[in-house]
Formats: C-alpha cells, structure tokens, sequence
C-alpha cells in the first residue's frame, strides 16, 4: 500500500497493521514493535559502515559482467559482515542481563518468603531472625525549630 | 474515480488552480476515470499573473492523482489524499516547465513520456 500526502511524500506500508496505525495518527518512534522505535532506542544496530553499501543511485551503471560477479559476491560478504555486527550488538546489550535477573530473583524470594515457608515454620526454625525481621523502623522525630521553619 | 462534475487540483505551474471536469475521454467499459486517463476540464480558478499560459476556458489534462485506491500492475495499491491532475496540449506535452512531486508510471504507458523526463520522479 502506498499513500501519498498532499504535500506529495510518499508513505510506503508494509503490511495493513501498519496503514491503520498510520491513519490513528500514531508516531511510529512511540510504539515498541516499530522499526524506527528500534533504533530510536538502541536496540538495533544503527551508524554502521555496512548500511551505506545498500543505497538508491539515480544513475544507471553500464553493464558490465565482472562488476556485476563482484558485486554478487561482495553483497554475501556485507551481509554476513553486518550479521556479524548485529549479533555482537545484541550480545553486548544483554550483558549485564543474566547478573541482574538472578539478583531480582533472590529479592524477591528473600521478600515473599512466606509462599514458600508458612511464617509459623519459620517461627520453629529461627525464631530470632524471625522477630528481628517484623520490627519496623520508625524516624528519628523531627526537632521542633525545623517544624517551626 | 473522476466523473463529470469532479473539481480538481492542479501540481504544475502553468497557471491554473482548481480545474472541474466536463467530459470523461475514451470511456467504454469503465464508468469513471482513473490514474493515467485523460479528461477535458474547465478552469475555474487562475493564479493571478500578467503573463498566463492559458487563454483558453478549457483544456485537455491528465489525472495524476486520485483518492480512491488504485491497484496497479505489479499489485501495489496506491491513494493519495487529493485528485490532482496536470494540463496538457494535444502532442501530450505539459502546458507547464515544473512538475510537483512524483508521476505514475500508468502516465507514462499512455503517452505521455514528456511528464516523465519533467517530473523529477516516477514511481
């Protein structure tokens, strides 16, 4: 599907998801499954020299069929090349990932305890620790020049 | 979807600015105009200029764009948010030198390659 504004720019849909997303004016950089969302964000791969191979040239090249062989086989070579790049790309992005998934899942053991142990069991086995963990600090009260102020 | 009585835009420089159609030109089996078919219009608004191209109540014009989606060839839709059209004389050349935006390429398979090499892009 192809729309053209008034202002004669031409909008080029992918599939007809996108074309009613267009027509709810929605701003493609604000909605997560985009492209453009993607590499707004740093999630994708953006500024590498691989792009710059892929571009539009207006002027017509003279046949030739060495170039053309070359040309095919350089398109393989850029592409695994960019592949390449990509998947490091990723692979730095997730690097602190398994670290903080492992903390957040101990937190949360350590906060919801009581669904995994019954609070009496606990009582039973460290009835110390037990107590020390219901006391609840209050703040030290405030002077009353401060409240004054 | 252009049919008797439908008013126009204009994407050229040749002077007019709102055209209406008055008369649909080799229509057989189809009822309405479309992208690439010519009509004969009358010029209802001119830009103010000393020196217009037009004298002439009337014209010969090709529709560029339409608001109704258009399928084409290759299986692309195509639509755009006004029915614009372009004057032209009867060697399907533009009255006009400058051409706004992009042509249709079904422009083209009609005749009229002289709106191509103006146009500064056919899709």
């Amino acid at each position: 599907m192809t729309f053209v504004r008034n202002d004669s720019k031409v909008f080029h849909f992918c599939r007809s998801k996108c074309h009613r997303n267009f027509k709810m004016k929605r701003n493609p950089r604000k909605v997560a499954w985009t492209k453009a969302y993607r590499r707004a964000h740093g999630k994708d791969l953006t500024e590498d020299s691989t792009f710059e191979f892929e571009r539009r040239r207006n002027r017509p090249e003279k046949y030739n069929r060495v170039t053309v062989q070359k040309s095919v086989q350089a398109m393989k070579k850029v592409l695994d090349i960019r592949k390449a790049r990509a998947d490091r790309h990723w692979d730095n992005r997730m690097a602190g990932k398994k670290k903080s998934d492992t903390a957040e899942a101990r937190k949360v053991l350590e906060n919801e305890i009581h669904l995994v142990k019954a609070p009496p069991a606990q009582l039973a086995e460290d009835p110390e620790g037990y107590m020390e963990k219901l006391k609840v600090k209050v703040a030290a009260p405030q002077s009353m020049e401060s409240m004054e102020e | 979807m252009i049919n008797l009585g439908t008013y126009l835009d204009v994407r050229e420089n040749s002077g007019a600015k709102k055209l209406q159609c008055i008369k649909v030109l080799n229509k057989s089996k189809k009822k309405a105009a479309s992208i690439g078919d010519s009509i004969i219009v009358s010029i209802c608004q001119k830009i103010i200029k000393k020196k217009s191209k037009i004298k002439s109540k009337t014209a010969t014009a090709v529709i560029v764009n339409v608001k109704k989606t258009v399928k084409k060839k290759n299986g692309n839709l195509i639509r755009s948010g006004k029915n614009t059209a372009i004057l032209v004389n009867n060697q399907k050349a533009p009255l006009a030198t400058r051409i706004l935006g992009f042509v249709p390429y079904e422009v083209k398979l009609q005749g009229y390659s002289k709106l191509i090499s103006i146009a500064n892009k056919c899709i």
